[in-house]
């Protein structure tokens, strides 16, 4: 890590992923924030995580 | 799926059925028969899960609450290896999309796809599905991030660049 406000792509995902269970420290959210603006990878990740929620909600009903 | 085998499945509509017929005049005042019986089903599920894990203590629960494999996904720098890709927003309503999802959901691990379902499908929250199974929120956490960074990489392969 250059700075401490830089996250990775790797700290980036986790905290996507915890970020759905629980409200993150502002601190992290805003790192998260600014991770986001600068990284198409994690901004595609982040739109997958909530795609998988909507599908996978309604998986079985659809049958 | 969260329960592992059709038998398993079987006994639990089962118990579900026969719940429903001694409970039949709680059914009173409820609108819908399908979202009764359906939460009922879902506590039949969680008994069956809590009864499972009993019986076979955390069967591999430590192996799957580490993200060490999960560490291959991504560089040295912390980069993605093979960086997320943009998923069509239709996929939702992409037969092909849900019909890979249900193989991916059927690869991952018991006890991250019993964790990752009770979440997103039952709809529990974290901290019941920790009490129910056992295990902290810190574990839970790992499993649910274990869950989705794999079916989304099975999902990329196995569906999106086909």
């Amino acid at each position: 890590m250059a700075t401490p406000l830089k996250l990775t792509c790797k700290e980036a995902s986790r905290l996507l992923s915890q970020a759905m269970e629980a409200k993150l420290p502002v601190w992290e959210q805003a790192r998260l924030r600014l991770h986001l603006l600068a990284c198409d990878a994690c901004t595609h990740f982040s739109r997958q995580l909530e795609l998988l929620r909507r599908a996978v909600a309604r998986l079985i009903d659809d049958r | 799926m969260e329960l592992r085998s059709r038998e398993a499945a079987e006994d639990a509509v089962q118990e579900t059925l026969l719940a429903a017929l001694a409970a039949e005049s709680s059914f009173a005042g409820r609108s819908n028969l399908r979202t009764w019986l359906t939460g009922i089903l879902k506590h039949k599920i969680v008994d069956t899960i809590r009864r499972t894990s009993r019986e076979r203590p955390l069967e591999g629960v430590d192996g799957e609450a580490s993200v060490e494999d999960l560490e291959a996904l991504f560089d040295e720098t912390g980069h993605w290896r093979e960086p997320p890709q943009a998923w069509p927003e239709q996929a939702l309503q992409d037969k092909q999309f849900i019909a890979a999802l249900e193989r991916c959901l059927e690869l991952l691990p018991a006890r991250t796809g019993q964790v990752f379902l009770m979440r997103e499908h039952l709809g529990f929250e974290t901290a019941d599905i920790c009490k129910e199974l056992g295990i902290t929120p810190t574990h839970c956490w790992v499993l649910l991030y274990r869950a989705r960074v794999a079916l989304r990489d099975c999902l990329e392969k196995g569906w999106l660049r086909r």
